[in-house]
């Protein structure tokens, strides 16, 4: 009796290959099939703390891990980012002022925030290099920039000036210029003393000694246990996709997590994606800004004093009740 | 010294060409863009050298960093125009074709011009979600006032006479709109059209600036935001050059299938 | 009931009715009133805001950008319009660059006229006034070149001079033209304003409604927005009456 052949005839082999590469394909189909996507929008494609997270989670694959597909749209800030999901056509805000959050919500507008992004006051105010001013201190009596009125950097220039003035100093004068690009150009025409900026903008700049930092926001001890910006969900869509939403926010505080302890690795994905022209150098120092601590996305930190300061500046008519305030805060699809 | 003249002549009259005066002018436009930026008369950071500027377009235009922003743009901004066309001369023609209808609904189209489209732009937003097809609307609402509005003129200006003559040697209703109406109105209907594309560019990439993943105005704004004036400015020349090349290819189109208009040149010789 | 005021009645119909639409889209929630406000809460809030002068004083800083970027734009736009039809040379080599600068988003460079102008009216000024200019040399030029020939054969034949020829002919043949023109540059002029002032948060009415839309105030946005269509009628209207007593 023959004994049975084992040898496969090339034909065949290559059938079979092809039959496994359908299969592999159709299972990823299969898998993106079943992955939820989500669209969210992103106020700024650079930003440390707004962008990048969503960068790392994207490139090392933590939304596919959690079952979710993102889509990031960007937009210029926090009035496009609730309108967007608002119009439920994103599911999901992030990095988005606590005043227009909380504006929105008291205007019936279907939200609720679902984690915090940054506590405390991650810009700084530099000046021209050859400036006289070197410290904190050094800023009494001068003009500072800000974006607009209302926005993160006017309440921080206030407070600014209210801790200037404890010390018995002059206080600074807040200066309205706009964004980081303006703000530059208002400090080297004379517009302003000192500017805003947030990194990675600037730091080289700093790096080469055209420009000095003369206060971190971490000086502004006013903001330093003040959430000042949160992620924010589709309330609507969150009821009925919990699981979604949830995997999203794992994604994202792994990638977090990922990005402190991963710096030089975070830097290269941030550059590339971002298509940042800044030298890698400088973009490294950004890590000195942060911490994870003040990167945690709960609790949410002194929401009384951002009511009490919504009122003072036109984004609120009253004070939240208890109810209201459960009713805007959910942080259940947090781990 | 005969040859001297003739040859003198002859530059003179190489330099009396349009080719010629556009040269020039874009000389001088170097000269004084390059002498604020040297002198720092006014902020140098925004006046970088030419040669930036040209280095960045080359980079957009040789290398497929630019292809899905211009696919965006592109699509937006045809679509936009294509839809404005489509509801705005119909609309006009209906308009304009009764005096009282006229009278009545052109005001209202100019009092409503004015509304900058940035300003209701979440309302599209809210209709047709933050992708491509909410800003190609707002384009196309951009588009369609300057459309509606010469279609209108242009309307206007047919003659009575010419329509009553029409009527008596017997044409038809579809004659009468295509032998006398439409070559008096097409003048007007492409000025329109030619204004709307500038509306629609406006409108488009206006609201990519305000949410986007993609577009040439999405583009402009990320690169100012992050300071690099160069390739903003490159941008801004691509853009300018592409819109150049689309109003002389519809030139080109208008005047191939449109006898030439009466037009006056003469009247200078007058005074 | 006279021509005049049969029509006024179509158009208060017209408005009136697109009014009542809306109302009731967003009384009965067909449309969120998140992005779009009832027209009778828009109305409540801007006559509060004429009362107690802030809109006034924002919409005389409005004005002041609009009639100095219409002015601007005219006489360069007029001056530039007429030697492009006159100088055939100058005309033929302007006229594309012209057309393509008007279908690029010129807007956009906004954040270059803010620092070179200043944070200001200044650069509201000079960006508007670039959106008046074109359309106003365009169509001047276009006037200029549609004047009858007739016209001035008949001129000629009466041996009128160069400036009897301007003033009695040429001037009567492109003014009506030349006024479609303006109504044209002032719509964009009017729009570029209120878009840079809202884009730019400076200067007047805009700036009111680019804060009102950051504190989602979508009642003010509307009444503003109510306020600048009443604005562009007033203009529209001095404008048509300009033109008649031209036309005398």
């Amino acid at each position: 009796m023959k004994k049975p052949s084992l040898s496969v005839r090339p034909r065949e082999l290559l059938a079979l290959a092809l039959l496994l590469a359908c299969l592999n394909g159709t299972s990823s189909v299969w898998a993106a099939a079943a992955r939820t996507k989500l669209i969210v929008v992103v106020p700024h494609r650079v930003l440390f703390t707004v962008a990048v997270p969503v960068y790392v989670a994207q490139e090392k694959g933590f939304y596919r891990e959690n079952n979710v597909d993102v889509d990031a749209v960007f937009t210029r800030g926090g009035g496009e980012n609730v309108q967007a999901v608002v119009s439920g056509d994103a599911q999901i805000g992030l990095s988005t002022g606590m005043f227009a959050v909380i504006g929105a919500f008291m205007k019936k507008a279907p939200i609720k925030i679902a984690a915090a992004e940054i506590t405390g006051m991650d810009s700084f105010w530099y000046v021209a290099g050859n400036s006289p001013i070197r410290r904190f201190d050094d800023l009494a009596g001068k003009k500072l920039a800000y974006s607009r009125a209302g926005s993160s950097t006017h309440m921080a220039v206030l407070a600014i000036s209210d801790q200037l003035k404890a010390k018995g100093l002059k206080p600074a004068e807040p200066v309205s210029l706009g964004g980081i690009p303006e703000s530059y150009t208002g400090v080297r025409t004379g517009q302003a003393d000192a500017g805003w900026s947030v990194p990675p903008f600037n730091l080289d700049r700093v790096e080469k000694g055209e420009l000095r930092i003369a206060a971190r926001g971490n000086e502004i001890t006013a903001l330093k246990e003040i959430t000042s910006r949160v992620h924010f969900i589709n309330s609507d869509y969150a009821a009925k996709n919990p699981n979604a939403v949830r995997g999203f926010f794992r994604a994202h505080q792994r990638a977090v997590e990922y990005m402190m302890d991963h710096k030089e690795e975070t830097t290269k994905i941030w550059i590339r994606k971002a298509d940042l022209k800044i030298p890698e150098s400088a973009v490294l120092k950004t890590w000195d800004f942060y911490n994870k601590p003040a990167m945690a996305a709960k609790p949410i930190r002194g929401l009384q004093q951002t009511i009490d300061d919504a009122i003072r500046l036109n984004f609120l008519k009253q004070p939240l009740t208890q109810a209201e305030i459960a009713s805007l805060i959910d942080l259940s699809y947090l781990q | 010294m005969a040859t001297v003249h003739s040859g003198k002549a002859a530059i003179g009259a190489r330099m009396q060409t349009p080719a010629a005066v556009q040269l020039l002018t874009i000389l001088g436009l170097i000269a004084v863009w390059e002498s604020i930026g040297r002198t720092e008369i006014l902020f140098p950071d925004l006046f970088p050298s030419l040669a930036a500027i040209l280095e960045s377009l080359w980079i957009c235009v040789t290398t497929p960093v630019l292809l899905p922003h211009l696919k965006a743009s592109l699509y937006e901004v045809g679509g936009a125009l294509f839809l404005a066309a489509l509801t705005g001369i119909p609309l006009g023609i209906i308009w304009g074709s009764r005096r009282s209808w006229l009278e009545v609904v052109e005001p209202l189209i100019l009092y409503a011009a004015v509304v900058p489209k940035i300003v209701i732009f979440p309302i599209f937003i809210l209709f047709l979600g933050i992708d491509v097809h909410s800003k190609l609307a707002v384009g196309a609402f951009a588009a369609f006032f300057p459309i509606s509005l010469l279609t209108i003129a242009g309307m206007r200006e047919v003659k009575a006479v010419y329509v009553d003559v029409a009527r008596s040697v017997g044409a038809s209703a579809f004659q009468i709109a295509t032998r006398v109406y439409l070559p008096a109105i097409a003048g007007q209907i492409f000025t329109g059209v030619r204004i709307g594309l500038g509306a629609a560019v406006t409108g488009a990439l206006l609201a990519e600036t305000k949410i986007a993943k993609a577009g040439l105005g999405f583009m402009i704004v990320e690169y100012y935001g992050q300071f690099r004036i160069a390739d903003m400015y490159s941008l801004l020349l691509f853009i300018f050059i592409l819109a150049a090349l689309v109003n002389w290819a519809m030139k080109s189109l208008f005047a191939l299938v449109t006898p030439p208009s009466r037009t006056n040149q003469g009247a200078a010789l007058f005074f | 009931m006279s021509e005049s005021t049969r029509l006024m009645a179509w158009r208060f119909s017209l408005i009136f009715g697109a009014f009542v639409l809306t109302e009731a889209s967003v009384r009965l929630g067909w449309i969120s009133s998140f992005f779009l406000a009832a027209p009778s809460r828009a109305a409540t809030v801007l006559w509060s805001e004429l009362w107690n002068g802030k809109a006034l004083v924002l919409t005389a800083i409005t004005l002041y950008e609009i009639a100095a970027a219409l002015t601007i734009s005219t006489l360069f736009g007029l001056f530039a319009g007429f030697l492009l039809w006159r100088y055939r040379l100058i005309g033929t080599s302007y006229e594309m660059p012209l057309a393509a600068l008007f279908s690029s988003p010129v807007i956009l460079a906004y954040p270059i006229f803010l620092v070179t102008f200043g944070r200001s009216s200044a650069a509201v000024i000079a960006l508007s006034s670039i959106f008046g200019l074109i359309p106003t040399i365009i169509n001047t030029k276009g006037a200029f070149q549609n004047v009858n020939p007739i016209l001035l054969e008949v001129g000629a034949s009466m041996n009128l001079s160069g400036k009897q020829m301007f003033r009695h002919i040429m001037l009567p043949a492109v003014a009506p033209t030349i006024f479609g023109g303006f109504r044209l540059a002032l719509t964009y002029i009017l729009k570029s304003v209120l878009g840079l002032e809202y884009v730019a948060q400076v200067g007047g009415v805009g700036m009111w409604l680019s804060d009102a839309a950051f504190r989602f105030e979508v009642e003010e946005v509307y009444a503003g927005l109510g306020g600048t269509v009443l604005l562009s009628i007033l203009f529209l209207y001095l404008i048509n009456r300009a033109q008649t007593l031209m036309r005398r």
